[in-house]
C-alpha cells in the first residue's frame, strides 16, 4: 500500500514560505504565476519540503521540478522508497 | 511559540513558524537596536532571517547590512556602503568554501607555508580594513572539511587539509588575544557538536549556497545570538537550584542520607556528581550560585554534608529552605544578592514549580530541563546563559566579595549610628584617570551596571578607549577598600568637556557599594578635575528606565537645578560656584 502525502499540507507549506494565501495554490502553479517565489524562495520550499517529509532529492530530481505537482509526485516517490 | 526558539531545537518547526515567531517577538517591549553588518562568503538570507528570531528573543532587534553574495573580502576593504551604514557591529560570515589557498599533495613544506600566510593575511587586510568602525567583529572560524583527500594523515601531514584548518584556527584565536575587537564565531566546534555529517549538505551548496544544511543553520543562527547578546547584554548572575532530585537523587527529608542517590555507585548518582561539579565550575568563573528548596532547612544543609557531595553549604551564596512559595524566595534572593531577576537563572526538576515561577516571574530564565539529571547542563550551556565575551579577575572572585559582603552587613546591625558604621569600615579609595590595564573591568562595568546608573550609556571597547585617550573627557574609576577586602573598581564617572561645560555622560555604581557615599566622592573628584580645566558649569543627565529608580533625586540632593524635563530624560544644571565638596567616611588615596 503506498504511502501519499496531503497536498493541501503542501500547498500551506508553500503559502507560508511565500506568505500569501493558501487558496491560489495548486498542482500547476509554479514560480511562473506565485507571486514571490525567486530563487530564494525556491530554495527554501524544496528544502523545508525535504525537511518536513524527512526525504533527500538529489541535483538531477531538483532540476525536474517545475511546478508543484512535480514536487508532491516526487515527495511521494521517496517516501514509499 | 517562542519556546521553539528553546533547546532544543526543531529546524522544521522554526522555519515553519518563521512568521509567526517575528511578529510574536516584536511584540516585546524594551528592544534594544542594533544595526548589524552581515559581511557573507556564502548565501546569507534564510541565515539572516532565523538570526533575526534569536537576537529578537534575547532583546535585541537587528536592522541588517547584507553583503552582496560572497563580497565579504571587497564589501569589507572598500567600505564606503558599509560605513554609511554605521554598524555596531560586523559579523564576517566565512567558512571552509572560502579557503582558496588550500594545499595540495603535490606541495612542498614552503608552498603550504604559502598558501597559509595568504588565507591569513587575507583575513588580517579585511579586520585592518575594518578598524576605523571601532565596532566589534565576529568572524567565523573554519569548519572541518567532510571530504578527506590524503586520508588518516590528513590531520597531521601538512598538505593535509584538516592540518591546514587547524592552522589557519590557531591563527585567529592568536589574534583574538591581541584585538580587542574581534570574536569568534566558533563554527569549528558547533559542526563537531552537530555532526560534520549533518553540517555539510553539498545539495545545498550546489543548489543554493549556503555553507551549512538548512537543518544546521537555526543553531549556527543560535550561536551567534549568543555571542552578539554577550557583547550587547549583561550576562546572567546567578544560577538558583531546587535540592531533590536536582542536585541528588530522591528527597532528602524522606530517604534521610544514606537514601539519596549521589556518588559512584550508581549510573544516575554519578550523573548528580556531574552536575554540581559543573555548577561548582560555574562557581569558578563568578557565577553565584544559590539554593531555593522546599525543605526544612536542616535538611537541605544536611543533604549538602553528605560526603559525596561536591558542592558544600558554603558553596551557596543564599540558601532558601521553606515552605514559601518558590517565587517568592526567589525575589528575596534577587534582594539579598541587589541584582535584577533577569539576572536570574532557575533549575528545579519539578514542572509544575518551573511553570509557577515562570508565570509569576517573566524575567528569570526557566528552561524545561525534564527530570533526566544527565542532561541537566546541556540545558545551561545550549542557552548560553552564562557565556562571557572576557574572563577577569573581578568576575572569578565574585563569590568571595560576596561572602566578605555577608559579614560587613553582619556588622552593620551592631552600629546605632550609620555613619559611626561607616567610619568602622575604614573604607579606602583609588579615584584615578581610565588605565588601560583597567579598561575591561570598566567596560564590562559600564555595560552590566543598571541601577545605580544615570544614562544606562553601553559602551564598547573602542568606546572606552576613546574616553581614556580623549583630552574631551574626564574619565575616572573608583575602587573601593575596606578593612573585610577590595570591591576592585565599582564606580566609573565620564564627563565630556564642551567649552568651560562638563556634560556628566556616565555616572554609575555597582549595588555592592550602595550606601558607602562612594558616589559623592566621585563627584567630589570630578567638580575638583572640572576646576582644574576652568569648566564653570555641571550637566547631569538623568533617563529613566525602570531600573534606576534611585537615583531619580541625586542630582536635586547635590543642589542641582531642573533645566528640562522630557518624558525620557531630565537634564540637570549646576554652577561650580555652587558645588560644596561632601564630606564622606571614605579616605581617598591619592590626595
Amino acid at each position: 500500500m503506498n504511502r501519499i502525502i496531503d497536498s493541501e499540507e503542501v500547498f500551506l507549506l508553500i503559502s507560508q514560505v511565500l506568505e500569501i494565501p493558501g487558496d491560489n495554490i495548486k498542482k500547476s502553479s509554479s514560480s511562473v504565476d506565485l507571486p514571490g517565489w525567486d530563487s530564494m524562495n525556491h530554495i527554501n520550499i524544496i528544502n523545508q519540503i525535504q525537511m518536513e517529509y524527512g526525504v533527500k532529492f538529489n541535483l538531477k530530481e531538483m532540476a525536474s521540478l517545475k511546478n508543484v505537482g512535480d514536487i508532491i509526485d516526487l515527495v511521494n516517490k521517496k517516501i514509499n522508497e | 511559540m517562542i519556546e521553539l526558539l528553546n533547546f532544543p531545537l526543531d529546524p522544521v518547526k522554526i522555519f515553519k513558524h518563521k512568521k509567526a515567531l517575528k511578529d510574536e517577538l516584536l511584540l516585546n517591549n524594551g528592544l534594544l537596536d542594533k544595526k548589524i553588518a552581515i559581511m557573507g562568503g556564502s548565501t546569507t538570507s534564510e541565515v539572516k532571517n532565523i538570526l533575526e528570531l534569536f537576537l529578537l528573543k534575547r532583546g535585541i532587534r537587528p536592522e541588517f547590512y547584507e553583503s552582496e553574495y560572497n563580497k565579504y573580502y571587497e564589501e569589507s576593504v572598500f567600505n564606503d556602503e558599509l560605513k554609511a551604514f554605521r554598524p555596531d557591529l560586523i559579523y564576517i560570515h566565512t567558512s571552509f568554501k572560502n579557503l582558496k589557498n588550500l594545499p595540495l599533495p603535490s606541495m612542498n613544506e614552503g608552498q603550504v607555508e604559502t598558501c597559509l600566510a595568504k588565507e591569513t593575511s587575507k583575513l588580517k587586510e579585511i579586520w585592518k580594513s575594518l578598524e576605523s568602525f571601532r565596532v566589534p567583529i565576529i568572524q567565523n572560524n573554519f569548519e572541518l572539511p567532510e571530504e578527506i583527500l590524503i586520508g588518516n594523515k590528513e590531520c597531521s601531514d601538512f598538505r593535509g587539509q584538516i592540518n591546514f584548518v587547524i592552522r589557519v584556527n590557531h591563527f585567529i584565536n592568536e589574534e583574538t588575544k591581541n584585538n580587542e575587537n574581534l570574536y569568534i564565531n566558533d563554527i569549528n566546534y558547533l559542526s563537531s557538536k552537530l555532526g560534520l555529517s549533518n553540517w555539510h549538505d553539498s545539495t545545498v551548496w550546489f543548489t543554493a549556497k549556503y555553507l551549512c544544511s538548512y537543518m544546521a543553520i537555526p543553531h549556527l543562527a543560535k550561536e551567534l545570538s549568543i555571542t552578539v547578546a554577550s557583547i550587547f547584554l549583561a550576562p546572567k548572575k546567578c544560577i538558583i537550584v531546587d535540592l531533590d532530585n536536582t542536585l541528588w537523587g530522591g528527597v532528602v527529608g524522606d530517604d534521610g542520607l544514606s537514601g539519596i542517590d549521589l556518588g559512584y555507585e550508581t549510573p544516575t548518582g554519578e550523573a548528580f556528581l556531574n552536575f554540581q561539579d559543573y555548577l561548582r565550575k560555574l562557581k569558578l568563573k563568578g557565577i553565584l550560585l544559590a539554593i531555593c528548596s522546599k525543605n526544612e532547612f536542616e535538611n537541605a544543609i544536611l543533604g549538602l554534608s553528605h560526603s559525596a557531595s561536591i558542592l558544600k553549604e558554603n558553596d551557596f551564596t543564599v540558601i532558601k529552605a521553606n515552605w514559601k512559595p518558590k517565587h517568592e524566595n526567589i525575589v528575596e534572593i534577587a534582594k539579598e544578592l541587589n541584582i535584577g531577576l533577569d539576572s536570574l537563572v532557575f533549575l528545579d526538576d519539578n514542572p509544575v514549580e518551573r511553570q509557577i515561577v515562570r508565570e509569576n516571574l517573566g524575567m528569570v530564565a526557566v528552561p524545561e530541563i525534564g527530570s533526566e539529571v544527565e542532561n541537566y547542563v546541556k540545558y545551561i550551556y545550549e542557552e548560553g546563559y552564562f557565556n562571557n565575551v572576557s574572563l577577569l579577575k573581578e568576575d572569578v572572585a565574585r563569590a568571595d566579595y560576596y561572602e566578605k559582603d555577608k559579614i560587613r552587613k553582619e556588622s552593620e546591625l551592631r552600629f546605632k549610628d550609620y555613619c559611626e558604621f561607616l567610619a568602622s569600615l575604614e573604607m579606602r579609595a583609588d579615584i584615578i584617570r581610565f588605565s588601560k590595564d583597567n579598561e575591561e573591568r570598566i567596560t564590562q562595568l559600564i555595560n552590566k551596571t543598571n541601577q545605580f546608573n544615570f544614562t544606562t550609556l553601553r559602551v564598547t571597547a573602542s568606546e572606552s578607549k576613546l574616553f581614556r585617550e580623549s583630552n574631551d573627557y574626564i574619565s575616572l574609576s573608583g575602587a573601593l577598600e575596606d578593612k573585610f577586602g577590595p570591591n576592585g573598581i565599582v564606580s566609573i564617572i565620564v564627563g565630556k568637556l564642551t567649552n568651560q561645560i562638563c556634560v556628566i555622560e556616565i555616572f554609575l555604581m555597582s549595588c555592592r557599594v550602595l550606601k558607602r557615599e562612594l558616589e559623592y566622592a566621585m563627584i567630589n573628584e570630578l567638580v575638583s578635575e572640572c576646576k582644574k580645566r576652568s569648566v564653570v558649569e555641571l550637566i547631569g543627565i538623568y533617563r529613566p528606565t525602570g531600573k534606576n529608580e534611585m537615583v531619580r533625586e541625586f542630582y536635586k540632593e547635590l543642589g542641582f537645578i531642573l533645566v528640562s524635563e522630557k518624558d525620557d530624560e531630565y537634564i540637570w544644571s549646576l554652577s561650580l560656584d555652587n558645588y560644596f565638596k561632601r564630606s564622606t567616611q571614605i579616605r581617598i588615596n591619592n590626595e
